[in-house]
């Protein structure tokens, strides 16, 4: 199916699967040509929202469509258009409940994003990631990203400067090392997580 | 179970819920079972999740910036573009015959006037102040420096040349610049082994060039294939102390290289910099600095 800009929902998630330049490519376009994102500041602007809402609406769903792109969660059971729309309402609707309780839709219904206790856990896993973050490096931040998106070791050896791809696969693995390193010298982390390190046992 | 079993070549599967209803259940049960794997699983669901958190920021860094920046200008009119480009060749028509007779006109009056004799004392003209932390390319053009050929270094020279690796350097190119943009160009050069050639192209490429990092790496890669040596290990030093990642780590390497290949391994600096990198072992050059420590040892 094509949506009214011109791109069919084969193009837009061929390109959401594939290097960081069509990414960002398909990006703009998605924000500026595509009309979704006129649709969701129209959306959250009858529900009662303001246009700052409606950006960050667009923006969080763009996120959450990408990861279920590249995740295979989008079962083609609709228009992608639709799809999008779906995740927005979604999650303009749980944003509204937080901010003023209201009945719910059944449809939107998913109960594990409201209970409190729930929602502090989820809080102290993204303050523990950013602190993650923030000890691997900018560099290794990068690596783990790419490897994220699937791609091979020559575009990563391409995006991050290297000369061959065999030294993308060699910082690859690095970093993720690094990473393992970092969380395993951490006993609040690994507590947090349950994970049991080997001394323990 | 130890790390060599399959299921740990399925946490991967396992956690992008692409195992069938069986393989998904046998992994369950395998993790329930097995401390180890349970802890492989649960520090690669938060590689993940760290993973996705950074594509998240890059998304909204992105959006950001579209949000800041005006929206691009539409097409230009064609029949416009068409005659300025008609205009644009016919001025530099005129130009380039103007520049012909004015050329012609000066050769035949410096025929018949004598060479003008150079003037006294010191050039006035000022050079140009080089605050480049990294070394440009000097004398560039001039012969290749000859391998330094004492006896006691022409082992260590033999080692560094044969331990050096040619860079493809093919994933350094840009989809977006033009072919003849200087680092391009240099590529084109690098890639028909016209070392000479790559460090001409180099040349514009200035420290505050976004690519000057990749630039100083290559014009130190031609200068160590045009064999100089010395030259080639100030440019792979001055990237190595930045500890600008990835090119850092690269040039640590190359340097050593360069600096035995100049007759440099017995100093102080090289057998520092090569204990730092046998010592790493998470740098990606370790191996290669073990087996040239080693090498180098057996040959005193």
């Amino acid at each position: 199916m094509k949506n009214p800009a011109g791109l069919s929902d084969e193009q837009i998630t061929q390109a959401l699967l594939s290097g960081v330049q069509q990414r960002e490519a398909i990006f703009a376009y998605l924000y500026r040509q595509s009309g979704w994102r006129e649709w969701v500041l129209r959306h959250v602007s009858q529900q009662g929202g303001d246009e700052p809402a409606g950006e960050d609406v667009f923006q969080e769903t763009l996120i959450l469509f990408d990861r279920n792109i590249r995740e295979g969660r989008f079962l083609k059971g609709s228009a992608l258009q639709t799809y999008f729309f779906g995740i927005a309402k979604q999650y303009w609707f749980n944003r509204q409940r937080r901010i003023r309780p209201l009945p719910l839709d059944p449809k939107y219904d998913r109960p594990s994003t409201d209970n409190p206790e729930q929602q502090t856990i989820q809080t102290e896993k993204q303050d523990m990631i950013q602190h993650i973050l923030e000890q691997i490096g900018e560099h290794c931040q990068k690596v783990l990203s790419l490897y994220k998106l699937s791609l091979s070791n020559e575009e990563i050896a391409q995006e991050l400067g290297l000369s061959s791809p065999e030294m993308a696969k060699k910082y690859t693995y690095r970093c993720r090392e690094k990473f393992k390193s970092f969380v395993l010298s951490r006993k609040d982390i690994c507590e947090h997580l349950d994970i049991r390190l080997r001394d323990d046992k | 179970m130890t790390n060599n079993s399959p299921l740990y070549d399925q946490i991967e599967a396992f956690l992008k819920d692409q195992l069938d209803a069986e393989a998904r259940e046998a992994m369950r049960q395998a993790i329930a079972a097995d401390p180890d794997l349970a802890r492989e699983v649960a520090l690669r669901r938060l590689e993940f999740e760290v993973a996705e958190a950074l594509i998240a920021n890059q998304i909204r860094a992105q959006l950001h910036t579209l949000r800041t920046e005006p929206p691009p200008e539409p097409p230009p009119d064609t029949t416009r573009t068409t005659r300025y480009r008609y205009f644009f060749w016919l001025i530099a028509a005129l130009l380039g015959i103007a520049a012909i007779g004015i050329y012609r006109r000066y050769a035949q009056t410096s025929l018949t006037l004598p060479a003008p004799s150079p003037p006294p004392g010191p050039s006035r003209q000022t050079p140009a102040r080089d605050t480049s932390p990294l070394p440009q390319a000097r004398n560039q053009s001039a012969p290749a420096q000859p391998a330094p050929a004492s006896t006691s270094n022409a082992r260590p020279l033999a080692l560094a040349t044969e331990l050096y690796q040619r860079p493809q350097f093919e994933t350094l190119r840009s989809t977006q610049a033009a072919p003849n943009a200087p680092f391009e160009a240099a590529l084109t050069a690098w890639s028909n082994q016209e070392y000479a050639a790559v460090l001409s192209a180099l040349r514009p490429v200035s420290d505050r060039d976004p690519q000057h990092l990749r630039a100083a790496t290559l014009r130190a890669h031609a200068q160590f294939n045009l064999k100089q040596y010395a030259q080639a290990a100030v440019g792979f030093r001055a990237v190595a102390d930045t500890r600008t990642m990835p090119w850092a780590e690269e040039a640590d390497w190359y340097l050593l290289l360069a600096m035995a290949a100049n007759g440099q391994s017995g100093s102080s600096d090289f057998q520092t910099r090569l204990a730092q990198l046998c010592s790493d072992s998470g740098h990606p050059f370790a191996d290669q600095a073990l087996e040239l420590r080693r090498r180098l040892r057996a040959g005193q």
